[in-house]
């Protein structure tokens, strides 16, 4: 079973609930970090002295045999990305801009690409009692997500029953690639006029990617003095609001301490059990 | 380079046709390029193909205007990828801020203008 916690919004709480839902379930569980931008998992499990290995993620940009190229310039006037450019019989590239897709080495007339290794982020697997925790980073100054982050969805616990996927704030690429395949997703919001904006945006992901979602309302009690406009996105897009997390202060220094909501708020372990439940079956149902 | 002897093909950044033709501030996103050969007077305008592209515009608008004969561009600025395809190219790149192609070529004859020695900014890439 796979679930997607996305958002629309950022700093809703996806993280909170990621690693809420990963402690309170009494299962073996693989946490996949896929906000690679900005991954933050890490903060908020006790991972200290808990064998962690690490390896570079690299992606395939080509390199040109200067003895065979002609300088015909079909490699630059293929590549959709602006990668290449090809001036007095020179191949230029421009590495940071190839999105790996092999195109140019296929076109070649004559053999004069191959492949080498681009490294552009990191995969580092931490292990606990029943945590199988993957973390996905970018390097900075890079910006190809989708790659690294398919690499890290294949990196699952041999033992794993649930995988949880943290994604990325926004709708844009990294979160269609992280949420892609998922079984059921949760969108975790606000009651504030960015957070719902947001999360008609993201439901409408959802459903395009035709993934059934519940929704978790965070910091429940601010916002709007009432549910109307949630409720009626929520009926709207047929995604039942499974949670509710109080507006507490007390999360919120816990949270700057580094401390996960399950520390800060014992009472909703038996919520995220229930959230677990509730997400089986909307999972089911579809 | 005494820019006024020299037979070549001159390219500059070009905003809008009518009525009369103005520079754009921008390289790889300008509308237009306004090809002149300095020896028959002839003067071409074409339409930036990549003008409204996303990313790896620079480079592929400095192979855009290599192709077709460009030894002089006149601009306002040039971006880091389009630098690289320039310089690769042997294309001298000078800076101007006329308002009006044909006073920017003016200016370029007289041998007024400077060269753009360096990009206008730091790489970066991928959407923006």
């Amino acid at each position: 079973m796979t679930i997607v916690v996305a958002s629309g919004k950022g700093g809703t709480g996806k993280t909170t609930v990621s690693v809420g839902l990963a402690r309170a379930l009494d299962a073996e569980v693989s946490l996949l970090d896929c906000d690679v931008e900005a991954p933050n998992t890490g903060l908020f499990l006790r991972e200290a002295g808990a064998p962690a290995r690490a390896r570079r993620f690299t992606v395939p940009v080509p390199r040109i045999d200067a003895q065979r190229c002609t300088g015909c310039g079909a490699c630059a006037a293929f590549c959709a990305f602006g990668a290449l450019a090809v001036v007095r019989d020179r191949v230029l590239l421009f590495e940071d801009l190839c999105h790996a897709c092999g195109g140019c080495t296929l076109v070649c007339p004559t053999d004069a690409i191959d492949e080498v290794p681009h490294a552009i982020g990191t995969i580092t697997i931490t292990e606990t009692p029943g945590l199988f925790h993957v973390t996905g980073e970018l390097d900075v100054g890079q910006t190809l997500a989708p790659p690294l982050i398919r690499a890290v969805k294949q990196t699952v616990g041999a033992t794993t029953s649930v995988t949880i996927i943290d994604a990325a704030p926004g709708t844009t690429c990294p979160v269609v690639e992280a949420a892609r395949g998922a079984d059921v997703g949760l969108l975790v919001t606000e009651n504030t006029p960015f957070g719902l904006h947001d999360l008609e945006l993201a439901a409408q992901v959802f459903t395009d990617l035709e993934i059934p979602a519940g929704i978790v309302v965070n910091r429940s009690g601010i916002g709007y003095g009432d549910e109307s406009r949630l409720l009626e996105i929520s009926g709207r897009f047929g995604f039942p609001i499974l949670m509710r997390i109080p507006f507490s202060q007390a999360v919120a220094r816990g949270y700057a301490d580094g401390a996960n909501i399950l520390d800060s708020m014992p009472g909703l372990r038996d919520g995220f059990a229930r959230l677990y439940n509730d997400l089986v079956r909307i999972g089911a149902a579809s | 380079m005494d820019t006024e002897a020299v037979i070549m093909t001159v390219c500059i950044t070009t905003a809008t046709t009518e009525p009369g033709a103005r520079m754009d501030t921008r390289f790889g996103r300008s509308p237009y390029f306004t090809f002149v050969d300095t020896e028959s007077g002839e003067v071409k305008i074409e339409e930036n193909p990549f003008a409204g592209g996303s990313s790896g515009v620079g480079a592929r608008v400095g192979q855009f205007i290599a192709e077709h004969g460009t030894r002089a561009l006149i601009a306002a600025q040039v971006g880091p990828s389009a630098h690289a395809v320039l310089e690769a190219a042997g294309i001298d790149a000078y800076v101007s801020h006329a308002e009006t192609v044909h006073d920017a070529l003016a200016e370029f004859k007289e041998g007024k203008l400077e060269r753009i020695t360096e990009p206008s900014n730091a790489k970066h890439s991928g959407r923006s």
